[in-house]
């Protein structure tokens, strides 16, 4: 192979230099040209982030409230199940009637209106003291069913003197609506 | 047993190397500057390495490397003694007043021969050998060696040979005999030293006249020691003898003869038995840099900020690199359990407020009826229901206690409309039959109007007063419905709704 003279070797240096140089500008171009897309989807990905703190900060407060009424009316809605929660909700209204003096008498069942979100409706009739019957008013709320009074028949009992008969039509909400209504959001 | 070390000679035509009992001599080719060829570098590397190999020496093993006296200057200096680095400073300031050339472009070495002598004046002085040459030489031998795989210590060929004079003996004057050139090096008693290289004695030494005698001349000025060693050539050694007479003393020296085996390799290795202190050894100190370029702490400085530079740059970028994937990933599942926590706490929080607004205020309103409730009111009945209609049956003395009634339940701000549908005399004039209607107003003003007593004072069983929208107190100790207690009215109280409700009030 003939040995290149010093110009030849110098021409060859120069010519590498340049090349070098080309393919590193053209190449670093394109490479921070990728970097600056890299970093933008990054700075997306940050706002992104803090956009979902700030919509979950009014959360907070809604667990709050959630968790302030779940204690007000001792109840958990997780663990309401349809099939159990009417008759579980009967035997403790019995229990509670029976707890606050009065005496039970008979208790009919009924389908409530889905439409309305109404599970069924039970009718309950008792008698007694009319401080029981306020009691048993009182502890309807926390009996850890959702029951709505629907409606209220007191009369006095003509045998006992100093009882009310309480005729008490009271209807239990359907949670699982809430969960289809729920879904049906998402 | 700790095998002798490499030694190497570097004549002036020829390298020859003793490693244990075998030996190698390979041909040199020197440049008119004397300095070795490139085909003879190239050439003597593998054949070196071949060598080592076959000898079974590993790679970087160390050599004692003796170099000819072409080239190097042999001086014996008489210096202030003091000890270790300082004297090698010393050393080093005379080599500059004294020596053609600056120490760091010189291969340099020093030996003391023997203990320091005190002076007239009282000081003591040292008396040292010192030895220089070129460092281009050194480094040229040293760069060979190197890429040989081997790592070269560097000495005088004509100290070593003195090893085999007596050993340990630091006066001497030897002659090496070759017909290539003739090394002569004297080490004097009186602090003189000098090596001088002479014309081979090539072919018969007894023709050769001119050579010889102007060995002998050079001998004869140079003022010897009484007694010369003579390696080499023993023919050529016993015409100079005899052409020296009397007056010198020659002593021929056989060496061993065979494959790198010369008077120089035998000495190395003798001096390698002996003491590291007996070696002069050639050692090259480093060139200063050239003073134009940038200090190194300046470059390395500069080079620092450079690179926080680029790091400042690259930093975005590097950061969204490694980041996104894991945060993408972060976010999407934080997104889902989101949406599902979203989702169940809305449904919770829903349903829980449909069934506090669904609750008909059943206790409230009967406190109120029990408040506007005037004395002797008998209630026959009451039905509520949660749409707000309220029905109510009673009776009462006369027509101005209906009256009464009503405008209290309309003053108390619970009801809507009060509706006296029916009022009827009863047969003995005695009472008033009325059936009455009233709508409650609507949940969400019913519950801004805080009737009935709140949760501390129920607690307490006090009648405090509560207010109706019109500003009227209504005592009465009745529960209100957001009470948690099982039982917050007490079952033996005679509350107004009580006696409303049981029988004549």
């Amino acid at each position: 192979m003939r040995t290149l003279s010093t110009q030849e070797k110098r021409t060859i240096r120069y010519a590498s230099i340049g090349i070098g140089i080309y393919l590193l500008l053209f190449g670093g171009y394109a490479v921070w040209g990728s970097l600056q897309q890299r970093t933008a989807a990054y700075q997306q990905l940050l706002k992104t982030a803090a956009d979902l703190k700030q919509q979950l900060r009014p959360y907070d407060d809604r667990v709050l409230v959630a968790q302030k009424l779940m204690n007000q009316f001792q109840l958990d809605p997780a663990r309401l199940t349809r099939a159990k929660v009417v008759g579980e909700a009967s035997a403790q209204l019995q229990k509670a009637a029976a707890s606050s003096g009065i005496q039970v008498g008979p208790i009919r069942e009924s389908p409530a209106k889905t439409a309305a979100k109404e599970l069924a409706t039970l009718q309950f009739e008792g008698a007694g003291p009319v401080a029981a019957v306020l009691g048993l008013f009182q502890r309807l709320q926390t009996l850890g069913y959702p029951l709505i009074v629907d409606s209220v028949q007191i009369t006095p009992d003509p045998m006992r003197p100093s009882q009310v008969k309480l005729i008490l039509t009271l209807v239990i909400l359907d949670f699982d609506q809430w969960k289809a209504e729920g879904k049906s959001h998402a | 047993m700790k095998s002798p070390p490499l030694a190497i000679e570097f004549s002036r035509s020829s390298l020859k190397l003793l490693a244990d009992h075998r030996g190698a001599e390979f041909p040199l080719d020197r440049q008119t500057d004397g300095r070795l060829t490139q085909a003879c570098r190239e050439r003597l590397v593998p054949a070196l390495q071949q060598f080592l190999k076959a000898a079974g020496w590993p790679a970087n093993s160390p050599a004692w490397c003796a170099i000819d006296a072409r080239g190097v200057s042999l001086r014996c200096l008489r210096l202030p003694a003091v000890g270790g680095e300082g004297l090698h400073q010393v050393v080093q300031l005379q080599i500059e007043s004294e020596f053609p050339l600056p120490p760091e472009e010189l291969a340099w070495g020093f030996r003391s021969l023997g203990e320091p002598q005190p002076e007239a004046d009282g000081s003591s002085k040292q008396a040292v050998l010192v030895a220089a040459v070129k460092k281009e030489v050194v480094e040229d031998y040293a760069r060979l060696l190197a890429a040989a795989g081997i790592v070269p210590t560097f000495t005088l060929a004509a100290l070593a040979r003195t090893a085999l004079v007596r050993p340990g003996s630091e006066l001497s004057t030897t002659l090496e005999l070759s017909p290539a050139l003739c090394e002569l090096a004297v080490v004097g008693p009186q602090a003189s030293a000098c090596v001088r290289v002479l014309p081979g004695l090539a072919g018969d030494p007894d023709a050769a006249g001119a050579e010889v005698q102007c060995l002998v001349k050079t001998i004869r000025n140079l003022g010897l020691l009484p007694k010369l060693y003579v390696f080499g050539d023993s023919r050529a050694g016993q015409v100079l003898a005899s052409r020296l007479g009397p007056e010198v003393v020659c002593e021929l020296l056989a060496t061993s003869s065979g494959p790198g085996r010369s008077a120089a390799t035998l000495g190395l290795r003798e001096l390698a038995a002996g003491p590291v202190k007996e070696f002069l050894i050639l050692g090259v100190k480093p060139a200063a840099p050239p003073k134009n370029l940038a200090p190194p702490e300046l470059m390395a400085w500069g080079l620092r900020a450079a690179l926080l530079l680029l790091a400042v740059l690259l930093f975005p970028a590097l950061e969204a690199l490694l980041l996104t994937a894991p945060l993408a990933a972060k976010v999407t599942s934080f997104q889902d359990r989101a949406r599902q926590a979203e989702m169940t706490v809305d449904r919770d929080l829903d349903f829980l407020q449909y069934v506090k607004q669904s609750q008909p205020p059943c206790l409230e309103s009967i406190y109120v009826i029990s408040q506007a409730a005037p004395s002797g009111m008998h209630l026959e009945s009451l039905t509520m229901n949660r749409r707000g209609e309220l029905a109510l049956r009673a009776s009462l003395r006369n027509g101005d206690q209906v009256a009464e009634f009503r405008s209290k339940l309309i003053g108390s701000g619970f009801f809507a409309s009060v509706t006296v549908e029916e009022q009827t005399p009863s047969p003995d004039h005695q009472k008033v039959n009325i059936r009455l209607t009233a709508q409650w107003k609507a949940l969400s003003i019913l519950q801004t109007l805080a009737v009935g007593p709140t949760l501390q004072n129920s607690g307490e069983a006090t009648n405090h007063p509560a207010k109706t929208d019109s500003g009227k107190a209504l005592p009465g100790p009745v529960a209100s419905p957001g009470v948690t207690s099982t039982n917050p009215v007490s079952p033996g109280a005679s509350t107004p709704a009580a006696a409303a409700l049981g029988g004549t009030h």
